[in-house]
């Protein structure tokens, strides 16, 4: 089975031959090929990726295709360890915010659990110890507030203020 | 090389609280309650109030400016919020008072006080007795 290629499709019409073996660690492309019986010869659509995120998750898959599985997480008692990412994916992720947003999604749909982890952690580093104004910037995103919002949650703080 | 423009406020909820779990649930409320709607109602929800560890903001820090402003957003802009959701608290002794007179704690069921010294226990627990608010049981 090592080398057997198969064919997918990115949104954009491209398509990639990727071997069997670094396909199947997407949880989805693995569940397309054995349990719905999809023949090998066919060009399997992803109808969610386009081919530039595409070539950035085969870029990762085949860097990590011989990792052990992650275990199981337990998010209760879990360590909160956000600095545990390798030299190799820091570089990998250097890439603008659009395309690391785009990544998570492709992960999320394809069911990469570690690049989907590896990805959320990297955002959970650019959250941490920021205010909720350096959010904002960082991420630009507009307070869509409205005034009247804000003053009622002013108002239903005021109580403990003045207490 | 991606034509994309994906922003952190178009991931649908449940990534996004895959992206808040690997950060202490004090670092998500600190940083995106009051960001916007959407960012704002992720991080107050349950997963992130039921279990608020302040014991992080350390006392050898508490004269730091920086200290002070963050524990004053969190004791007049977040904690009065999420008071109802709230089953176990954790501080520093020396930020007691701040963190008890900031919320009324309708559902708190565990609080924890590191670097308790012992001279100060019975003057807090007596006033604390005097608001029996503060303790569902």
């Amino acid at each position: 089975m090592a080398g057997h290629k198969i064919k997918l499709q990115s949104n954009d019409g491209d398509i990639f031959d990727v071997e069997v073996e670094i396909a199947k660690l997407s949880i989805t492309i693995k569940t397309m090929l054995e349990d719905l019986s999809m023949n090998e010869e066919e060009i399997i659509p992803l109808p969610n990726i386009n081919s530039a995120i595409f070539k950035k998750v085969i870029q990762w898959t085949t860097h990590h295709k011989d990792d052990p599985p992650l275990p199981p997480e337990d998010d209760e008692n879990r360590e909160k360890n956000t600095n545990d990412i390798s030299s190799w994916d820091q570089e990998f992720l250097k890439v603008d915010q659009g395309t690391l947003f785009e990544l998570i999604l492709a992960a999320n749909y394809l069911d990469i659990k570690g690049l989907l982890d590896v990805t959320c952690t990297s955002v959970a580093n650019m959250i941490k110890g920021k205010t909720s104004e350096e959010i904002r910037q960082t991420f630009n995103i507009k307070n869509d507030f409205t005034p009247q919002e804000e003053e009622q949650i002013k108002k239903e703080n005021e109580w403990c203020e003045n207490k | 090389m991606n034509n994309s423009i994906a922003r952190i406020v178009d991931l649908p909820d449940e990534i996004l609280v895959t992206i808040f779990k690997k950060l202490h649930s004090f670092d998500v409320l600190y940083s995106l309650v009051d960001v916007n709607k959407k960012l704002d109602k992720v991080a107050c929800d349950v997963t992130f109030t039921r279990s608020i560890d302040l014991t992080t903001i350390s006392l050898d820090k508490a004269d730091d400016s920086r200290i002070n402003a963050i524990l004053d957003r969190f004791c007049m802009g977040i904690l009065p919020r999420i008071q109802k959701k709230m089953e176990c608290l954790a501080i520093q002794a020396c930020f007691l008072q701040r963190v008890y007179h900031a919320s009324d704690y309708l559902n708190l069921r565990s609080f924890t006080i590191v670097n308790l010294e012992l001279k100060m226990t019975p003057n807090i627990f007596f006033s604390m007795s005097l608001d029996h608010s503060m303790f569902n049981e």
